[in-house]
């Protein structure tokens, strides 16, 4: 398999990276092109960059954010936030993106992961699954968080798969922003259903948890985010600790 | 002057943004008529085999490929661009490929597919990314040049026969090692 993946993840918010827990409370983090310079020198795997205030507000992502970052980077990036149809992804993609996420609108019609999937290849249509634990087993979230669809994600997982998703982002809303490590669960559970790769996402708190998402939870790449963007380490020590504990990654 | 093909379809910005960082002069033709039949041709490709040769095949492009690489005109094909070098592909059946150099494309066979993500060369210190769901095998495994490896098992990742090369892995999102990579590949010509 290619190496374990870190990938720093910037939430932009009307132009600004920003930072919350469960999706609340955000914090102006700095300017998203600056990041994903400084987290690509650092040796980030890849970039994502996701616009939260698209999905709520109804609006079309902020491309001119995407094509500045996209202008200072020589690593994928993966673009998201509001993509609602067919054309929307086209625009990310025009505007430098390599990949896109969808959320919202793939819940509401699933066919258009099939519709991406068909126009750009599978690899570019990254399907990002927000999920809420409920007793044994996990509700896909939408719109940001603020609604529980009441669909398994395990379920979803699996279709998504065959109508071409090419890779899960899988975010656990329990976790999001608390630092007390990825629920290696929910990824595990997860990737065994996956037919393709799967990002875990939400709760990174120090390097030991990369690990154990790697090891415990099966996840083939590793989102970051808080953990980066307060400083609490770098991707190089992140890196070195995975190194460390036997698991490939590429060198910074 | 690298004369980039863009008619295979898919998203060619990335590659056009590297290629500018790079300060490596370039042109789009939009046809095959206006290819110069002197400089060397660039064909990145993303989608499917059979696509990218529908693409292809129906501006014209493989007649007057296969005669600017008999000119021996370097071509160097990326990602889906390198497997239509190739004979054929077990992800389009029935399509004939550019035939540039002997062989087909095998789909993977273990573990989670795309192959997405870094992946070292053999035989160098380099990562570079990869997303494919096939890969080439060609008959003469003295075009293989550089492997790297999925699930244990190498496949190619740079092929090379005379003045025809292609790479598997994406050098235009691969840093620095991508970006020397492709350098290697314009001082060789």
């Amino acid at each position: 398999m290619p190496c374990k993946r870190i990938i720093a993840c910037l939430d932009v918010k009307d132009g600004r990276t920003v930072k919350g827990t469960c999706f609340q409370n955000l914090e102006d983090m700095g300017d998203p092109a600056d990041q994903a310079e400084l987290y690509q020198e650092q040796g980030a795997d890849e970039i994502v960059l996701l616009d939260i205030s698209a999905s709520q507000n109804g609006r079309s992502p902020m491309l001119i954010w995407i094509e500045r970052t996209a202008d200072r980077l020589s690593i994928p990036l993966t673009a998201g936030g509001g993509v609602r149809c067919l054309q929307d992804a086209t625009a990310l993609l025009d505007a430098g993106a390599d990949k896109v996420t969808v959320n919202t609108a793939a819940v509401n019609s699933p066919e258009l992961i099939s519709e991406i999937a068909n126009r750009y290849g599978r690899q570019c249509c990254v399907l990002a699954v927000d999920a809420a634990r409920k007793n044994d087993s996990w509700n896909v979230l939408v719109k940001g968080g603020t609604v529980n669809t009441g669909m398994d994600v395990l379920e979803w997982t699996r279709k998504a798969c065959i109508l071409g998703a090419g890779e899960i982002l899988l975010t656990s809303w329990n976790r999001d922003g608390t630092s007390q490590g990825f629920d290696t669960n929910l990824t595990k559970n997860v990737s065994l259903v996956s037919t393709v790769p799967v990002i875990a996402s939400g709760g990174a708190g120090c390097p030991k948890h990369f690990t154990s998402v790697f090891k415990e939870g099966h996840a083939d790449a590793a989102l970051a985010a808080g953990i980066l963007h307060r400083k609490s380490c770098t991707i190089g020590e992140i890196k070195q600790q995975l190194t460390e504990d036997g698991i490939e990654v590429r060198p910074c | 002057m690298l004369e980039v093909i863009t008619a295979a379809g898919g998203n060619m910005g990335s590659v056009l943004r590297f290629l500018k960082r790079l300060d490596i002069r370039y042109c789009c033709p939009n046809s095959p008529e206006q290819l110069s039949g002197k400089n060397p041709i660039l064909l990145p490709g993303v989608g499917s085999f059979g696509s990218v040769m529908e693409n292809l095949s129906s501006s014209g492009y493989p007649e007057v490929l296969k005669k600017n690489s008999e000119k021996g005109i370097p071509i160097l094909g990326i990602c889906s661009g390198m497997q239509v070098l190739f004979n054929s592909s077990e992800e389009s059946p029935g399509t004939k490929g550019l035939g540039l150099i002997p062989g087909t494309v095998k789909k993977f066979r273990t573990g989670k597919i795309p192959h997405i993500g870094w992946s070292k060369l053999e035989g160098s210190n380099e990562y570079v990314y990869f997303v494919n769901s096939y890969h080439c095998k060609p008959e003469n495994p003295k075009n293989q040049s550089r492997r790297a490896c999925h699930c244990g098992n190498p496949f190619t990742a740079i092929v090379n026969r005379d003045n025809i090369t292609g790479f598997q892995f994406h050098p235009e999102i691969s840093y620095r090692a991508g970006e020397e990579i492709m350098r290697r590949w314009l001082r060789a010509l």
